[in-house]
């Protein structure tokens, strides 16, 4: 098992390393919600592998059922004001919308 | 057993890549799509059909959906304007296959020194995905229930007067 | 018991619809009756507690194997100060112009904001921690976003990509930790973790991240003056008196206390980079031209402060931190308070356009040079015994150059919210401001009530130390493996 569960882990490394890749160079607001939709299936995979690993497949599996509904009322939520984003600037770059200064 | 799982791996991060690399919107979120069905695949592989059904169901289906819906209501860029944009993408992105692929090689490679860093524990459960849900994460039922009705709320707070302006 | 903490707010939010149809007025008073019960009743658990048993011990009710909660010294001043927060934030939300027609819609947010804030405080197991967390981040996305201006949409869009990356590391540490431990609470948790290894150190790693990032820490602090800034008044006294310090450094304090145990490497980090945001925090704040912008800047040094109480590691320099956390959540509430009723009675907030309010808004005036004299630590105020306590736990646990720091960024302090009265406040009163009125009363007894427990809080310190914070000391005993 501990082979699978390695492989599966370096899985989930390199999904949240492609995630957050696009997460910071993107310049689009949609396709940062897409990096972060990828940095999100490979958290389902960890919880999944995770449980798969040490046996507690059943309660593994309600923590990732619960994780997938919240990921999906964030992406809702997060497009909903993209959206409104767009609606008000006519835009989606992120280099248009930004008027505070850190 | 390994060989499988690798190849399944291989079925969901090649999608993602793409779906980080493609230019345009609608192909990353098809790429997406596309990843998720992967992982759904793995987790049927894993023997977690509940998780896997609902990664297919909610985590691809519905979220494609969302996002197609939202590309489909944004404005199409001007020709010239996004060949440019086009290029100013490629040129961000170029890195993202070598590294990812670097990564991925060194990781394996190193793969015998995290086997042993994971203890073995291995003790079998026998409760069934239904028990464990209403039987032990009561709590995350609440938080769910919760969590959905700040969705409701906030896209009802979000769009009311957006359809009153216009 | 604990289940109400969460089931009526939460109940109330979901009844905000039909009360909307069929009694206008209701969807004001709802929002109010909850809070007022949630402070009543942790002030009757608290009196039970403390006055009748003697002291509170810590507590466990735990309803069988289904809702694991659990109430102690550390949740009860959690929940006392989320149920002031939330009522000062509904109070002077009454009068704040907003639209009508969302306005239960908004009060509903704040209830479910309030419902993950308490569900988290109450809640035994990592991973619930995370739903309820992210209940309060996601309510948190919509009400900056609320009222639909640029910034607002730009402030909230900051938080919402800095705060999805921090959950992503909180879940994959959970997820490690979870195969290692074959659990996901708090008692299987620091069970499994005992061993060490590779993989616990990263998730701890992995989790120190997320939270720094939550509580907006000095490298992670990018989103929190945009996002402070850009919300509607009353929002903004939600955020940054109660959500951001629940969802960042609550939890920092409760894993720390549960799971982690003081991990001196992660102890020393957490102690460095307190003291960076503190001094940096501070200085960044003097430069700011804008009320509520210098207020951020100043949350981000006085969340450092509680960090360095906690890396202190021993119970007096907890105490510090929990007092800390409890004082910041009643005066910088207060002093968003009185940057909201400026803005109100003035539509500005920059400094160059405001000046000698005090004449025109005395209630204003003087509760905001309370809570200014107790965030610098001026005696006999709150804010001094707090910081004191703090100062004097990193002294004594050998930790003295972060005690000099520490002091210092406390002069800093002083110097910036000095200037921010006098350039408000204090001096002759700028043009075109000579037609101000004193805000309407619902705006300014928020502020009364919150000064009010800062100056008791303050002068009573002996009894709150002995009865309130002493309990919380009880937990140190806990760890003690």
């Amino acid at each position: 098992m501990n082979n699978i569960l390695v492989i599966d882990m370096i899985a989930v490394i390199l999904l949240l390393g492609i995630g957050l890749y696009t997460l910071i160079v993107s310049r689009n607001l949609l396709r940062m919600l897409i990096g972060f939709e990828i940095m999100a299936k490979g958290v389902t995979l960890a919880i999944v592998s995770a449980g798969a690993y040490n046996g507690k497949l059943a309660l593994s599996q309600t923590l990732a059922v619960t994780a997938i509904v919240v990921e999906v009322i964030f992406i809702a939520v997060a497009l909903a004001i993209v959206m409104l984003i767009q609606r008000k600037k006519g835009s989606l770059d992120v280099r248009k919308i930004t008027n505070l200064k850190g | 057993m390994e060989l499988h799982m690798v190849l399944l791996i291989a079925v969901t991060l090649i999608p993602m890549i793409i779906a980080a690399f493609a230019a345009e919107l609608i192909k990353s979120v098809i790429a997406l799509l596309v990843g998720s069905v992967g992982l759904t695949l793995v987790l049927f592989n894993l023997n977690a059909p509940i998780a896997g059904i609902f990664e297919l169901s909610v985590g691809a289906g519905l979220i494609a959906v969302l996002f197609i819906l939202s590309v489909s209501l944004t404005r199409p860029l001007a020709k010239e304007e996004s060949a440019e944009r086009k290029r100013q993408h490629y040129r961000r992105f170029y890195v993202l296959p070598i590294i990812i692929l670097f990564l991925g090689l060194i990781l394996y490679l190193n793969k015998d020194f995290w086997i042993n860093a994971f203890p073995f524990t291995g003790a079998q459960e026998s409760a069934s995905f239904g028990e464990v849900l209403w039987g032990r994460r009561g709590l995350d039922l609440i938080g769910q229930i919760g969590i959905i009705l700040v969705g409701v709320f906030g896209v009802i707070v979000l769009f009311r007067r957006g359809k009153m302006n216009e | 018991m604990l289940l109400a903490y969460i089931l009526v707010p939460l109940l109330g939010a979901a009844i905000m619809p039909i009360l909307r149809k069929i009694w206008q007025k209701g969807t004001d008073s709802v929002p109010i009756l909850v809070t007022v019960y949630q402070i009543i009743i942790t002030g009757w658990i608290a009196y039970q507690g403390i006055v009748l048993n003697g002291s509170l011990n810590l507590e466990r009710w735990i309803l069988d194997q289904v809702l694991a909660l659990r109430l102690d010294g550390l949740s009860l001043v959690a929940l006392l100060a989320i149920g002031l927060v939330s009522f000062v934030t509904v109070l002077f939300s009454l009068r704040y112009p907003l639209d009508e027609d969302r306005r239960p819609g908004y009060y509903a947010l704040i209830l479910l904001a309030v419902t993950g804030m308490n569900g988290l405080v109450v809640a035994t197991d990592l991973f619930s921690m995370y739903v309820f967390l992210e209940i309060v981040s996601v309510a948190s996305f919509i009400l900056i976003a609320y009222q639909y201006d640029e910034f607002g949409m730009e402030g909230s869009f900051k938080y919402m990509m800095l705060s999805a990356v921090a959950t992503v590391f909180l879940l994959v540490a959970v997820a490690l930790l979870f195969a290692i431990t074959g659990g996901v609470s708090f008692g299987e948790l620091a069970q499994g973790v005992k061993t060490g290894g590779p993989v616990v150190f990263i998730s701890f790693a992995f989790i120190f991240f997320a939270l720094a990032l939550k509580s907006g820490m000095m490298p992670f602090h990018g989103w929190l003056p945009d996002a402070y800034t850009a919300s509607p008044a009353p929002v903004s006294i939600l955020l940054a008196g109660i959500v951001t310090k629940i969802a960042g450094v609550y939890t920092m304090i409760r894993l720390v206390l549960e799971v982690f145990g003081f991990n001196s490497v992660f102890m020393n980090l957490l102690l460095v980079v307190g003291a960076v945001s503190t001094v940096l925090g501070a200085f960044f704040a003097l430069g700011q031209k804008d009320f509520k912008r210098m207020l951020a800047y100043s949350s981000i040094s006085q969340i450092g402060y509680i960090m360095m109480g906690l890396a202190a590691g021993t119970p007096l320099g907890l105490i510090g931190a929990v007092f800390h956390f409890f004082n910041h959540a009643i005066f910088k509430s207060l002093l968003f308070l009185n940057s909201g009723a400026v803005e109100t009675a003035t539509g500005t907030r920059n400094f160059d356009e405001l000046g000698g309010l005090a004449e025109k808004m005395p209630v204003t005036g003087t509760t905001s040079v309370i809570g200014l004299l107790s965030t610098a630590g001026i005696p006999p105020l709150a804010g001094f015994w707090s910081k004191l306590v703090i100062i004097v736990a990193l002294w004594m646990a050998g930790f003295k150059f972060f005690a000099f720091i520490a002091v210092f960024a406390s002069i800093i302090t002083l110097a910036y919210l000095l200037l921010l009265q006098r350039n408000v406040f204090f001096g002759k009163i700028k043009q075109g401001l000579e037609g101000i009125r004193e805000v309407s009363p619902v705006v300014y007894w928020p502020a009364i009530i919150m000064a009010a427990i800062t100056v008791f809080s303050g002068i009573l310190f002996p009894l709150v130390y002995d009865k309130l914070l002493n309990p919380v000391n009880s937990l140190l005993g806990l760890l003690a493996k």
